[in-house]
């Protein structure tokens, strides 16, 4: 890992971790505040090795799963699960399409994200005999609040990759 | 060939770690490592990078001067209070013993607020070392049910806020007296069920929170939240009344727990 991947890692999902916290104490209206830490923890993902991908879902994993109201373990396995797909997308992502890759597996990781936590977190409790319940009308919403960040995070990061490449070409002699 | 087995390996002591951590994490050993990671973020929450990570209302007060200045003047308030509060329980012949003495009430201070898919989640720095344990009460300043406490480490404490998604309590309309299941939807929201169809239910009326029977105060009431509406139902018999909860949590700084 490069000197710099050891500083912008930590740092980024430190400021991911803090705007959570912000937008849900700013905004305590919204039902679903975007799932920021584990978000920058998978875009990760795609520029680290499998191994240092596991090592960073156990490591941030345990850390969410702590302060967590789900059972202990869904952020560990939901992050393993997003550490191995990350891994298969890079793998079967053809060499035209990796400009995309970005922007696709953001919102795969937003969009999937309360199927993640509450499957997950349903299964853990089942074999533990944890108390766990999953509201409907819930999931809902929350699934729809999902959508649209995924929505807009793809939206925003292919116009921002876009706007960057024409202002290369323009720049150009 | 050599490789695919390897990789298969490395993928089974992923899994083998996992599974190690999540049927473990009852265990001394990872309770341990949990109750240290939460006061380490309890600390971490008291220093100045706290103040970026864990954004809290009482980070919003004034410089040190006005702060005594302020409390100085809430103390003078709260003994008026105090003596208002006497001459009203001999007015009315209330005894101390219908509610919760404030002997009993543990003070926390609340250093997270988390919101994940809906459920609000408080950590306060208060534990077993205070004598709190899972399910005890936490109400607010005002008496409002806050929730209960979900998970007890020694120094902190994980609170369950009463409006989540599945959370019920038995409840009761007031000034009605109709004796409900108050069940949490999220977002401060309950829904009272089994409300009789016939039984005027009006904007405004408050909804109290029945401890179980055998409690130290299970005479007390306290205020879960107040009615805003009637929902619609398909029974003939009962309808459900939506209330909502006064409580903010995300901007609590200080609670009270009944152990």
């Amino acid at each position: 890992m490069t000197i710099s991947k050891r500083i912008f890692i930590p740092v980024s999902i430190l400021c991911a971790f803090a705007a959570e916290r912000w937008i849900s104490f700013l905004f305590p209206e919204f039902f679903f505040v975007p799932p920021l830490t584990v978000f920058v923890i998978s875009l990760w993902f795609l520029a680290l090795s499998p191994a240092a991908a596991v090592f960073f879902s156990f490591l941030g994993g345990f850390f969410l799963d702590v302060m967590s109201a789900f059972p202990f373990g869904t952020y560990t396995a939901l992050l393993l699960v997003y550490a191995g797909a990350s891994a298969a997308i890079r793998i079967n992502l053809a060499e035209s399409h990796k400009r995309f890759a970005l922007p696709l597996w953001g919102a795969i990781v937003l969009f999937t994200l309360p199927f993640g936590v509450l499957g997950i977190g349903s299964i853990i409790s089942f074999l533990r005999s944890i108390p766990f319940h999953l509201s409907v009308s819930g999931f809902a919403a929350a699934l729809a609040a999902a959508a649209l960040w995924a929505v807009f995070y793809f939206l925003l990061s292919v116009g921002f990759a876009s706007g960057i490449r024409r202002m290369r070409r323009s720049s150009r002699p | 060939m050599k490789l695919f087995s390897s990789h298969w390996f490395k993928v089974f002591i992923g899994m083998a770690a996992l599974v190690v951590l999540v049927f473990s994490s009852d265990t001394p050993a990872v309770m341990y490592l949990r109750e240290r990671t939460l006061t380490f973020e309890r600390s971490l929450s008291n220093s100045w990078i706290g103040a970026f990570l864990f954004p809290r209302a009482s980070r919003e007060l004034p410089s040190r001067v006005d702060e005594s200045r302020r409390i100085q003047a809430l103390e003078f308030q709260l003994e008026a209070a105090n003596k208002e509060n006497e001459l009203l329980r001999s007015a009315f012949d209330f005894t101390r013993s219908l509610g919760p003495s404030a002997d009993g009430l543990k003070a926390a201070n609340v250093f997270s607020y988390s919101n994940e898919l809906g459920r609000e989640t408080l950590l306060v720095d208060a534990g077993t070392d205070k004598g709190i344990g899972k399910g005890a009460l936490v109400l607010d300043s005002s008496f409002f049910l806050v929730g209960t406490v979900a998970e007890a480490g020694k120094f902190v404490s994980k609170i369950d806020i009463a409006s989540n998604a599945g959370n019920a309590f038995d409840a009761e309309i007031l000034p009605g007296g109709a004796v409900v299941v108050a069940k949490g939807v999220g977002g401060g929201v309950f829904l009272l069920d089994l409300v009789p169809i016939d039984m005027p239910v009006r904007k405004g009326d408050f909804v109290g929170f029945l401890p179980k029977r055998g409690v130290p105060y299970a005479s007390a009431i306290f205020f879960l939240g107040e009615v805003v509406g009637e929902a619609r139902t398909e029974s003939t018999i009962f309808k459900a009344v939506r209330a909502v909860s006064p409580v903010l949590p995300a901007s609590l700084t200080m609670i009270f727990i009944l152990p």
